[in-house]
């Protein structure tokens, strides 16, 4: 019942002030515009605006007030979420933690609440929790946008012990998932590199040729791999068949730079064997 | 005896063999459905040998064949979210004229046919590509969601998105020259972007283009529901980077308000480069080859906001870019890096810049380097309801946005610095040459497909903002004696974009990229021709 108040109030404020509400305005015009408005009739609907509003400026003492004021005149569960946003604006990350555990009971199937809970886990050095929360958030998504696993791997490499190999399971996940090589077979491979697992990141780059058309520059890339696992003859070759396809390519700025890194590379090598 | 017994096996396989031949000859057609109205009927990931048919309604199957009047392939649907229907034909021939029948029956229903794209890197058989863009168009479904009832599109924009659409229309029926696609630049369904704005807005509208040609997208801001602040109730102003996050109407926060963006459930975007580019494991952002062209969609309204997502969303398009070999390169987006239109001023940087707008400064400073270095040739942006064409432009981007926020400005324009010397006057002249130069990219700002701003923000007159330094000078004409004598007549001479309602059209070939923005009476008012 309450909540049908509070709708039927948003939509006369809907009618009653339309044209301001559409302006494209900035945050602290949009905020002048809401003061105005709660000076004549104060709603929860409008102090939940005002307080996302502040949220969005930097302000959260005010924003902070504003929810307050909302939770007053309407459900305070749904604000959970804000209230955790800007507890983790202010770096009070264990209240961040326990709001966002209260809105998740009420609502558990919404990801983004995952995602930002596990930023707090991640900020309060719980890299186990964070990484659960990102999974979570996969598992209630077809198609996660491939940045989240990113930063999921990111938080695996840098915090947990054997974390790279863990964030290579990750990552294989998110393959699987998205259907496709790209950036996260990229950031498998750097991992790889980094682990010196260099036949593994030639199989990998051998898994993204053929998404990326083996392409020049995929081509210098796997041939840096092959550098490194001392494999200099197949390098050469890569190297060889790059520069063949980028010299018939237009000559953009990136293929002109790449054209210095081959011959750079061919220079490295040649001296070695010599 | 053996004589005899090759003989039996002779005759015998002889006999398989004509059996074979005439069991091919009497094949039973499995097309032996009804054709079935459909809600919406329109074209997705049409390539060179596959195309997405998509419906709503009850239809379970197509036919597609070659001859409309003896449609043989039988393809069935599947549902899909959005209570869709998707039947993926594949299979198929390059460059090759198919018809089809939803309800799989036998003949095609007059012009419901498409034409595959060419095989990637060959020309099509009347070696050209035409592209037609619209941007911002979706006024025509402004009212019933409306809870404003002082405006509404009746009042305002009725008739506009469709008059654009008939001067395209005029154009081509003159040069004999059907679109090859259509893509759409955002803000395609006003005022929410939900189910009911898309069928009014696009579906209903473009009824006869979507039944022959792929339609394409790129995210718009008002394509995010009234509005992701969870709690901010206005459309368009969505500051989110998860498409889950699409609300309709609601109250602060209220859970459950929150559904998924419906233009996800609607369009059926490459996610692993079903149509010619590399992989990009979301339809928020994809490519496709086309022809002689590649074009490249990105997400300026969702996964720019977020710093990693836009960052993954970068290292695609350096792969992407990387592995294109076509002659020209289109790119799309919602927010212009560029623009001074009557509510979206690129200038702002990234502190003063409403929230709702910081995507247009970090295309810029991020996403404009790429373009220069990987070889794009135009990129097109809605947002700004006006037209603007910039010069053929390059380095104009801060590298330091934080210390140093103005570089890129309007302000910081410099024409022998910023701009290929390709003999321009000064003056915007139509029918502009321009020799292709590679690092140098031409940015067009075309979200006037469904209303032209001739007010905003306080501004009554077009020339108060329609001012940025790096788009070339349009004539000022309001009337059409002043479009077609490309001169004013009221005193006013110049201003550096257009407040008229309009599109583009593109047609590209191995050595020519030819520009248009036509008007509702089918009229180019800017042209530039970029070759080879």
């Amino acid at each position: 019942m309450k909540q049908l108040f509070t709708l039927i109030l948003f939509i006369s404020i809907y009618i009653i002030f339309p044209q301001d509400l559409k302006a494209h305005l900035g945050v602290h015009d949009q905020i002048a515009l809401l003061d105005g408005k709660l000076s004549k009739k104060e709603t929860y609907s409008l102090y939940a605006q005002r307080a996302n509003l502040n949220f969005e400026g930097g302000d959260y003492k005010n924003a902070l007030h504003d929810l307050d004021e909302a939770s007053k005149r309407g459900a305070k569960e749904p604000l959970f979420y804000q209230y955790a946003r800007i507890y983790a604006a202010q770096n009070d990350y264990q209240k961040a933690l326990q709001t966002y555990n209260e809105f998740i009971k009420f609502n558990p199937n919404i990801p983004q609440a995952y995602q930002e809970r596990a930023k707090v886990y991640n900020e309060l050095k719980q890299y186990e929790k964070s990484i659960k929360d990102y999974e979570k958030s996969f598992k209630l998504q077809n198609r996660p946008n491939p940045g989240y696993f990113i930063q999921a791997a990111d938080i695996l490499v840098n915090n947990i012990k054997n974390g790279k190999n863990k964030a290579l399971g990750l990552l294989d996940k998110g393959i699987f998932q998205l259907r496709n090589q790209g950036v996260l077979q990229e950031k498998a491979i750097e991992i790889e590199i980094s682990l010196g697992n260099f036949e593994n990141a030639i199989k990998r780059m051998i898994f993204l040729g053929t998404e990326q058309k083996e392409n020049p520059f995929w081509r210098v890339n796997y041939a840096k791999i092959l550098q490194k696992a001392n494999r200099n003859d197949e390098c050469l070759k890569q190297l060889n068949l790059a520069l063949k396809d980028a010299n018939s390519r237009k000559q953009i700025p990136a293929i002109k730079e790449l054209l210095i890194t081959i011959k750079s590379i061919q220079n490295e090598l040649n001296k070695k064997q010599i | 005896m053996r004589n005899k017994l090759s003989a039996i096996a002779a005759a015998a396989l002889t006999t398989l063999v004509l059996a074979g031949c005439n069991s091919s000859n009497t094949t039973v057609s499995a097309c032996t459905g009804t054709e079935t109205s459909t809600e919406r009927l329109f074209l997705q990931e049409l390539s060179d040998n596959s195309v997405i048919i998509k419906w709503k309604g009850t239809a379970t199957s197509v036919c597609v064949g070659t001859d409309a009047s003896n449609l043989t392939k039988l393809v069935a649907a599947t549902t899909t979210a959005g209570d869709h229907k998707e039947a993926k034909v594949t299979g198929l021939l390059a460059d090759t004229k198919y018809y089809y029948s939803v309800g799989a029956a036998s003949t095609a229903p007059s012009s419901q046919e498409f034409k595959t794209a060419p095989t990637t890197g060959y020309p099509k058989d009347d070696n050209n590509t035409r592209i037609w863009i619209v941007g911002d168009s979706g006024s025509a479904g402004y009212t019933h969601t409306d809870a404003d009832a002082t405006v509404t599109s009746t009042t305002h924009y009725l008739g506009v998105a469709d008059g654009v659409r008939l001067g395209m229309e005029t154009f081509t029926k003159a040069d004999g020259e059907p679109i090859d696609m259509m893509l759409m630049l955002g803000d395609n369904a006003y005022n929410n972007g939900d189910e009911q704005n898309y069928q009014a807005a696009v579906f209903d509208l473009y009824k006869s283009e979507l039944k022959n040609v792929g339609l394409w997208s790129t995210i718009g801001n008002h394509e995010m529901g009234v509005g992701s602040y969870a709690g901010g109730f206005y459309g368009g102003v969505s500051t989110e980077s998860d498409p889950n996050k699409y609300i309709v109407d609601g109250v602060a926060g209220i859970a459950g308000t929150y559904s998924s963006i419906p233009y996800l459930d609607i369009f059926s975007m490459p996610t692993a480069g079903e149509a010619g580019g590399v992989a990009s494991g979301t339809e928020q952002y994809y490519s496709f080859n086309y022809g002689a062209v590649h074009v490249v969609s990105l997400d300026s309204q969702l996964t720019a906001r977020d710093a990693t997502q836009r960052a993954t969303m970068k290292d695609w398009l350096i792969s992407d870019l990387s592995a294109n070999t076509s002659d020209w390169t289109v790119v799309i987006f919602h927010h212009p890096p560029y623009s001074k239109g009557a509510n979206h001023d690129s200038d702002a940087d990234s502190a003063t810049a409403p929230i709702f707008d910081q995507p247009i400064v970090n295309m810029r400073n991020e996403f404009v380097p790429i373009f220069q270095q990987y070889g794009v040739d135009m990129v097109l942006n809605g947002h700004s309801h006006s037209y603007e064409r910039s010069y053929y432009l390059t380095n104009l981007y801060s590298t330091d946005p934080v210390n140093n926020p103005t570089a890129g400005d309007s302000d910081s324009f410099d024409v022998t610095v910023n701009t290929a010397d390709n003999g321009y006057t000064g003056r915007s002249e139509i029918n502009q040459e321009y020799t292709e130069t590679d690092g140098y990219v031409i940015y067009s700002t075309a979200g006037n497909g469904g209303k032209a701003d001739t007010k905003g923000g306080g501004m009554n007159d077009v020339t108060e903002w329609l001012n940025h330094k790096a788009m070339v000078e349009q004539p000022f004409r309001t009337t059409v004696a002043e479009q077609v004598s490309e001169t004013s007549t009221d005193g006013v001479d110049h201003t550096n974009g257009l407040a008229i309602p309009g599109s583009v059209l593109i047609d590209a070939n191995a050595s020519r990229l030819e520009v248009r923005m036509l008007d509702k009476d089918g009229i180019a008012l800017d042209k530039f021709v970029v070759n080879k």
